[in-house]
């Protein structure tokens, strides 16, 4: 095989691997925690359906102050799971937080999307319709990764 | 003498090889003549190549789909998906690299499935959904298979989803088609540039066509009353789409021909006419809403003489470049751009059959018009 496809073949792969490697790293590496959430249920064209998962306690604050570029949500302890405090501009010094991305509108951190069978959706939409438990995991830095919803 | 038969597209490679060489002085005008009528185009071979290339596309898309539907089987986990769908893409680019014959639609089926294990990843992984980053990986995969391979396919479907991507990032906030059309026109300089950089490499094709295309496709949908009109459309991805193609521009002229110049002058036009359609579009929100209409059929005028200006454009350059795809591109444009227009404009005057039989007359005179002037273009290419 010619050393031109062995390139591109490598290049191919190493774009594999930054797509996958942010995510599995916290997959592999973050702490878990278990988040209060409520579910509903869009499609996104190239992956199916998922459910759109909205978190308690990451709302923004009603004056949008520090709700713009990169924002965080410290995470307080409610029971048996845990839920967010708002969103604050400033890292939080201590206590898991996310770490999220913030377009002054609403804030995306990477754990918003469960990807499932149609079927699938359609029944965890029932089953979450009183809200369930996502299980997350949260690296050092505040990326985190959705690991299941139960 | 007999004349050898060869497929459309290498006949379209030598084409434009001779006419490079005869630019250079290389050969002279008689022997160019000479050189291209030894060959004729092999419409079989194409047929053939067709079907396998239809065949492929099938398959790569019905792939895609399966992923998007994410069926859950229980022995299959979602690691063991990614590994499958990873295992073909890795199975068919090798095919396709080494395969004596059928490498162009492997080549296809394997970029297609390139895309498939980017998605199949970002599944697995639950990575947020619509997330325009995902094409963006996909389109960088597929052009360095291209330039791996040398094969115009996998650029075809890099070039694709990369435009895909840019107007993704644009039309997130869109209240209508402006973020559409700002990210169509932006792209079309861009890909002139590398069409113009190519020179005679036949891999300018998909840059060229797709530049066509893109310029094309966006004053088309300019040119709809109301297409365009939002406040606050300088945003970063538009900022970071000019400098693009200012630089591609410029890097492009730096080893261009005339001929290479009067299609960069031609594509940096389309974008500059888009902007400045865009800047001086009427506001949506206008209250006097007889103004509002007015204001909104006085500029898509304007986007439709601008469109039938790039149509024509269009056509000079397959002539020019001895490419009659683009003359034909530009053929189906105009027809099309004129029954959508007769539909919108005639409908508030003309009802039911009355309006059919009216754009179906004026449908019938454009086609026929259109495909004279086709024809002559196209004799003209092929003297």
């Amino acid at each position: 095989m010619k050393r031109s496809v062995l390139l591109a073949l490598v290049a191919q792969s190493a774009i594999v691997g930054a797509v996958a490697a942010p995510r599995l790293l916290v997959r592999l590496t973050g702490d878990e925690y278990r988040l209060r959430v409520r579910p509903v249920d869009p499609i996104d064209p190239f992956r199916g359906a998922y459910v759109d998962l909205a978190y308690e306690g990451f709302d923004a604050p009603a004056d949008g102050d520090g709700f713009d570029g990169t924002v965080y949500v410290a995470l307080r302890r409610d029971g048996d799971a845990w839920v967010g405090t708002g969103v604050v501009g400033e890292r939080p010094e201590s206590g898991p937080y996310v770490t999220c991305e913030s377009d002054g509108w609403s804030a995306e951190c990477g754990i918003e999307s469960w990807f499932l069978s149609q079927e699938r959706a359609k029944e965890v939409e029932v089953e979450l319709a009183d809200g369930g438990i996502a299980r997350v995991r949260i690296d050092g830095s505040g990326r985190a990764v959705l690991v299941a919803v139960e | 003498m007999k004349r050898t038969q060869i497929s459309p597209r290498r006949l379209e490679w030598l084409t434009e090889q001779v006419e490079a060489w005869r630019t250079d002085g290389v050969v002279g005008d008689e022997q160019a003549h000479a050189i291209r009528d030894r060959y004729e185009p092999n419409t079989r071979a194409t047929l053939t190549a067709f079907v396998l290339a239809l065949g492929a596309a099938f398959l790569g898309v019905g792939v895609l789909a399966l992923i998007a539907t994410n069926v859950e089987y229980d022995e299959l986990s979602p690691a063991m998906r990614f590994g499958i769908v990873a295992l073909m893409w890795l199975g068919f680019t090798v095919a396709g690299a080494t395969a004596p014959r059928f490498g162009a639609p492997l080549r296809l089926l394997a970029t297609l499935l390139f895309g498939g294990v980017i998605f199949q990843a970002a599944q697995s992984l639950n990575v947020p959904a619509y997330e325009p980053e995902l094409l963006a990986a996909w389109a960088a995969g597929a052009i360095a298979l291209a330039y791996g391979t040398r094969s115009a396919g996998p650029l075809a479907i890099g070039v694709v989803t990369g435009v895909g991507w840019y107007v993704w990032t644009l039309v997130g906030d869109a209240e209508n088609a402006t973020g559409v059309v700002l990210g169509l026109a932006l792209a079309t300089p861009v890909l002139a540039a590398a069409a113009v950089a190519h020179r005679a490499d036949p891999l300018a094709g998909p840059w060229r066509r797709s530049a066509c295309v893109t310029g094309l496709a966006a004053l088309f949908v300019a040119a709809f009353p109301g297409a365009l009109g939002q406040q606050d459309w300088l945003t970063r991805p538009v900022y970071v789409g000019i400098a693009a193609a200012l630089v591609a521009g410029l890097a492009a002229a730096m080893r261009s021909d005339r001929r290479g110049l009067a299609e960069l002058a031609g594509a940096s036009g389309i974008a500059v006419a888009v902007l400045l359609l865009v800047a001086v579009a009427p506001d949506p929100n206008l209250a006097d809403d007889r103004r509002m209409a007015g204001a909104a059929l006085a500029h898509a005028l304007l986007a439709g003489a601008l469109f039938l200006a790039v149509a024509t454009g269009v056509a000079l350059l397959g002539v020019a470049r001895q490419l009659p795809g683009l003359v034909n591109l530009a053929a189906a444009a105009l027809v099309l751009f004129v029954t959508l227009q007769s539909f919108g404009l005639f409908a508030p005057l003309l009802s039911g059959a009355g309006l059919f039989l009216f754009v179906g007359a004026l449908l019938v005179g454009t086609g026929l018009l259109v495909d004279r002037g086709r024809r002559r273009l196209r004799e003209e290419i092929q003297t």
